[in-house]
Parts: C-alpha cells; sequence; structure tokens
C-alpha cells in the first residue's frame, strides 16, 4: 500500500493523534493513517475540503480528543476557515487571497501593475523576499523581509520553535510589517521553494 | 512562464506526456485545464492523482480519468517515471 507520507519529499512535522477512538471523516482518517500533520493538509489550500478538515481538527481539539503539533496547534486557534460576512458576501477569515483572487487584487505600484500579498523572492537584495501590500491609508506598499545571508529553517522544529518565540510570532498581525510575512512565510513555501510547512 | 515539470509529444490529437521521477514534489501544482481531458495510463505505476475536494487516488493501469474544464486536480508524485496519454475535447 502507498504511503503518502512516503512519497512526499519534504520534511514533516509529526501527525496528529486522537486520544480516545471517535468518529471521524474519511478525510481526516486519511490524514491520521497517514501521520500527515494538518499544516501538510492535503487539499488544495483554501478548497472546500482543507477548510472543512481544518474545522473539524478544531472541535476535537477544543473538545480536548486530538493532539496537535505545535503548527497545527498554532494553525487551529487562529481564525483560519472561519466565516464572516465582507462587503455582504461570505468570506474565509485568515486565509490570504491567492490565485484567481489575487488577479482581481492587483494593484499599482510606483505606476506599474503588482500582485498584493503575494511574497516573491528578491535575489538582488537587499532582503530575502518582499511582497506588496495595501497599508492602512489604502495605498501599496512594499514589505521586504529575510535576511538574504540565512537559510529557512523551518524544518528544524527546534529553530522553528526558537524563531517563532524570539519573534514572538503569535503577536505579529500586521501585513505591513516584515515581521508578520516572515513568520508566516510557509504559507507561500510552495511557491518559494521552501522545503518545510511549518510555520516557522 | 515557469518550467514545466513534465516533457510531451503530440500524435494525432494526443499528448503523450512524461513525468520524470526526477521532479521535485513541489514543482507537481495544483492547477486546472481549459478544456475536458480525458487522460490514460498504460502502464503500472504508484503516482496518484488527486482531484480538488477529493483525497488522492492511485493512477490505476489502462483506467480512465476524466477531468473536467475549470477543475483544479494535480498528481502526486510515485515511483519512477510516469507516462500518460491525454486527449483535449
Amino acid at each position: 500500500m502507498i504511503k503518502l507520507a512516503d512519497l512526499i519529499e519534504d520534511n514533516k512535522p509529526c501527525g496528529m493523534y486522537l486520544f480516545e477512538n471517535v468518529l471521524v471523516s474519511e478525510n481526516l482518517k486519511f490524514h491520521l493513517d497517514r501521520n500527515t500533520a494538518l499544516c501538510e493538509n492535503i487539499f488544495r489550500t483554501y478548497s472546500e475540503s482543507y477548510f472543512e478538515l481544518i474545522e473539524e481538527v478544531r472541535k476535537l481539539y477544543y473538545g480536548n480528543k486530538i493532539e496537535l503539533n505545535d503548527c497545527d496547534a498554532e494553525l487551529v486557534e487562529s481564525d483560519l476557515g472561519k466565516k464572516g460576512i465582507h462587503d455582504g458576501r461570505e468570506v474565509y477569515l485568515d486565509a490570504p487571497i491567492e490565485e484567481e483572487e489575487d488577479l482581481l487584487m492587483e494593484s499599482k505600484h510606483r505606476g506599474r501593475e503588482v500582485r498584493l500579498n503575494r511574497p516573491f523572492r528578491t535575489p538582488g537584495g537587499p532582503k530575502k523576499f518582499s511582497v506588496y501590500v495595501k497599508n492602512k491609508t489604502g495605498n501599496v506598499i512594499k514589505v521586504s523581509f529575510g535576511d538574504p545571508n540565512l537559510r529557512v529553517r523551518s524544518n528544524n522544529p527546534k529553530a522553528a520553535k526558537s524563531f517563532r518565540a524570539r519573534h514572538k510570532c503569535h503577536t505579529k498581525k500586521d501585513k505591513t510589517t516584515a515581521g508578520y510575512w516572515s513568520c508566516n512565510i510557509s504559507r507561500y513555501r510552495k511557491k518559494l521553494g521552501i522545503k518545510s510547512s511549518s510555520p516557522w | 512562464m515557469s518550467k514545466r515539470p513534465f516533457k510531451q509529444t503530440k500524435e494525432d490529437n494526443i499528448i503523450i506526456r512524461k513525468f520524470s521521477n526526477k521532479v521535485k514534489g513541489h514543482e507537481l501544482k495544483w492547477h486546472y485545464d481549459l478544456k475536458h481531458r480525458i487522460v490514460i495510463c498504460e502502464h503500472e505505476t504508484n503516482w496518484l492523482f488527486q482531484m480538488d475536494n477529493e483525497l488522492p487516488k492511485k493512477i490505476e493501469k489502462n483506467s480512465i480519468i476524466e477531468i473536467p474544464p475549470y477543475v483544479y486536480h494535480r498528481v502526486i508524485k510515485g515511483d519512477g517515471d510516469l507516462i500518460v496519454s491525454i486527449k483535449e475535447s
């Protein structure tokens, strides 16, 4: 039988563990059977099943029925996957807008069309990554972050934990700061070619 | 445009696409196509195919995978190369 964990090359954080025998969905069972962590969610990021899985794990977590690693606990403690109303439309919270919706968020920075909230590498420096975001006044600004001389070591659980503590990642909510993006860089790991999915 | 994680040739409106076992897992991205596609793999493989909002499934030899337009999907790397025939309609 194929173990999905064996097929994915990245270093993976440990998976979820049920404290008691509770009825779970086929999708969650798939993750449990393969020791796949929630932050390695097998579904397409921000798809319906992606959010449903997070919501299911969140309920089990607050019911003290599942043990999660630090990364997964941070995920379910956030508002990710919860719904809110914005401009009369139901939207998912804490989910940076990407893909098609991202296209709608194209904006101008210094006269040039740019995509918002999508970090990209900046080999020319002075920082490792940059991202365009809108600030409170509605202007598009470029936020640069990451030391170009250092590697992203979020695949090392000890280094990741130390980074999160050192940078107080749980307090980083402002998208116009380098700290927010440094702490959440793993959300864009595939686009940026970063190995680990740990949020530092 | 980014480099594609496969090589392909076209014969009589059938695309023969080869994914090398050297491709990195993260290069196999979720995507959708504009046209309806029928995909067949004619060899044994343990590569997986995943449709949006579904769990991954093993790609069975000679089984037909239908991919409607605008529906996200991806392949998940297994051992060895993966060669598939693709017909668009």
